[in-house]
């Protein structure tokens, strides 16, 4: 038998409690467990259920961007960054995931999905020593 | 005043360095086997798309699945760690090219090896390219002069063939890509020799006979040695063969040696396994076939409208145990446009090169043979063959009549003459004026011992005394009556100086 992919289960069980109220979708979600009990899937519940976070945001149009600075980030900055992504992205709205790494030495690092933007003074020396040993 | 001058030209440089914040696609390493990684994001990656890791090191994707990605690490992989940043290039792996590696000894990406510096180069190929097209093509005329008589005469060469160099190992099948090498001084060729899995210090001692032969000036040593990782293995041929191309581009003739392509098969199947492909016939993934037949098909003869140029390759494939109906061996043989087989019966007979003629064929060199050589080698190969059947029967009985006991005779001495020692090439019309000699029965009355001396003497005696005969041969390939009488003249002139 072919294994099934979290992400599949995922937008499985999405279909199943599309348009459902509380108490039915709570059944549904309890019913599938018990499939992913009966078919020995139950280790893979983390994946299933990231993938199902995402695709939730996904629906609503939200983005998760990973920002990475090497100093605290001020709010308007925060505010820039989330219409910089709207913007750049398409997205509705931003959920910001903030990460400190003072190696970096300044600037800034956007992770959006597999997309990576890299303004940071670490980067940018990187560039510069790649282009001076050429 | 130096000091500064260099201070003032990083200081230039600096100021015209423009950084960028590039958007770059990226993911991480999820699992690490041995060479082998796989990456999950990189959802845009294209199939053999170039990769970078942390510390530098490239990378190539090989299988694109629905959640992760599997690459082949180019390079040293033991500092590679689950979680690692893998960024995409969005380029197609590619070698810089160029006249300046010639002479040199290089790995898989063609950066050198031989401490000798910096080779300069002038473009970049691709290592994965579509073989030239059907109307790009011509067919095989020209020969591809070995220096090995009993592959010269029996089982000639074109530009532009594929021919496979096969048998067990310690057979001679290297000696014989080597000799080949070194018979291409002034002959127009350039020379690329891929090491694929051998011994780094075999490749130091090729290296060395070739350097000492003057064949290093139009030759390349790629190298993937066995202890470099099985990706760099797996593409070496195909680096090969892009700088063999660079060369053709430019309307020249290549020859081309993978030695051998049973490792790079080898080298292959681990890669699959690592990437879970589905194991097949002697746990080779399907794929193996063409794997070989799309580097293979690479070798060709371009037409002049397309710019000329040729690639001969020579494959060698070893076999275990003289077995070539192994999966590797029959899937080359029938990829190829013929196939030298090297037996070990032979080799310790002491019939070296331990050419089987039997089971070996060109199919398409002896069209490309020169006239002079069809004429002399034309019935050589069929009273080989009838000798092989005679010698086999005469040992039941004595009783032969005179025709079979001078066919034995000829058969005898055809194999005492075809026999040659290692790094000594022959050039094609001394090659003639020997082989002359035997099928014209001239050699008939000289004992079998003497053979090879008497050779070695006629050869000598004709670059004094025929020298129209092999200024002939030797520009226009050509044969004439005139010719014909004035060698038949020589070597008898010197039969009655040898045999007194």
């Amino acid at each position: 038998m072919q294994k099934i992919s979290p992400k599949i289960l995922a937008s499985a069980l999405h279909a199943a409690t599309k348009g459902q109220t509380a108490t039915e979708s709570a059944q549904t979600v309890k019913s599938f467990v018990n499939i992913l009990v009966k078919k020995r899937m139950i280790g893979k519940s983390e994946e299933v259920i990231e993938a199902y976070r995402k695709l939730t945001l996904d629906e609503k149009g939200i983005v998760e961007a990973e920002v990475t600075t090497s100093h605290p980030l001020a709010n308007e900055a925060e505010e820039n960054i989330k219409k910089f992504i709207k913007k750049e992205f398409g997205a509705k709205d931003v959920e910001i995931h903030h990460k400190l790494e003072e190696s970096l030495l300044g600037g800034m690092k956007l992770k959006v999905g597999d997309t990576i933007v890299d303004g940071t003074l670490k980067g940018r020396l990187t560039q510069l020593q790649r282009e001076l040993t050429k | 005043m130096q000091k500064n001058t260099i201070l003032e030209q990083l200081k230039e440089e600096i100021g015209n360095f423009k950084a960028e914040n590039k958007r770059e696609k990226v993911g991480n390493v999820i699992e690490v086997f041995d060479g082998v990684v796989r990456v999950s994001g990189l959802s845009d990656l294209k199939a053999s798309e170039m990769v970078t890791f942390p510390n530098g090191v490239q990378g190539v994707a090989l299988n694109l699945e629905e959640e992760s990605v599997g690459i082949i690490v180019l390079g040293d992989y033991t500092n590679i760690r689950e979680g690692d940043e893998v960024k995409s290039t969005g380029a197609i792996l590619e070698l810089p090219v160029g006249e300046g590696l010639i002479g040199r000894v290089v790995n898989a990406l063609a950066q050198p090896i031989d401490g000798r510096g910096v080779a300069q180069t002038t473009k970049n190929y691709p290592i994965e390219r579509v073989a030239p097209g059907v109307i790009t093509r011509q067919s095989v005329d020209q020969p591809v002069q070995t220096g090995i008589k009993a592959i010269d005469a029996l089982i000639p060469i074109g530009r532009g063939q594929r021919e496979l160099i096969i048998g067990d190992r310690q057979t001679g099948k290297t000696a014989i890509a080597v000799d080949t090498i070194l018979n291409q001084k002034g002959q127009d060729m350039i020379c690329v020799y891929v090491a694929i899995g051998q011994k780094d210090s075999k490749v130091r001692k090729i290296e060395t006979r070739l350097r000492e032969g003057g064949a290093m000036d139009y030759t390349i040593i790629v190298s993937a040695g066995a202890s470099d990782p099985a990706a760099l293995q797996y593409i070496a041929p195909y680096a090969g063969v892009s700088i063999a191309e660079f060369f053709m581009d430019q309307g020249k003739d290549v020859l081309i040696i993978y030695d051998d392509l049973s490792k790079h098969a080898v080298a292959y199947r681990e890669i699959s396994l690592l990437l879970r492909r589905p194991p097949g016939r002697e746990a080779y993934p399907g794929d193996v076939f063409y794997l070989h037949s799309r580097l293979l098909e690479r070798a060709c003869r371009r037409n002049s409208d397309y710019g000329g140029g040729s690639i001969t390759a020579l494959p060698i494939i070893e076999t275990q145990a003289g077995d070539i109906s192994a999966y590797i061996p029959t899937n080359v043989i029938s990829i190829t446009d013929g196939q030298i087989f090297l037996e070990t019966d032979l080799f310790y007979k002491g019939i070296r090169p331990a050419v089987n003629v039997g089971n070996s064929v060109s199919r398409v060199g002896s069209s490309a043979q020169i006239k002079a050589m069809k004429k002399v080698a034309g019935t050589l190969k069929l009273d080989l063959a009838q000798f092989r059947e005679l010698e086999a029967f005469s040992q039941f009985g004595s009783d032969l009549d005179e025709a079979t006991k001078k066919q034995l005779e000829r058969g005898r001495r055809a194999v005492e003459l075809l026999k040659q020692p290692q790094y000594s090439p022959v050039p094609v019309m001394n090659q003639v004026i020997s082989l002359y000699a035997l099928t014209r029965g001239l050699m008939d009355d000289v004992t079998l011992d003497k053979i090879r001396e008497f050779e070695a003497g006629l050869t000598e005696y004709a670059q004094s005394h025929a020298k129209k005969f092999l200024a002939e041969v030797r520009e226009k390939g050509m044969w004439s009556d005139e010719g014909e009488a004035e060698i038949r003249k020589v070597i008898e002139e010197y039969k009655g100086v040898f045999l007194k």
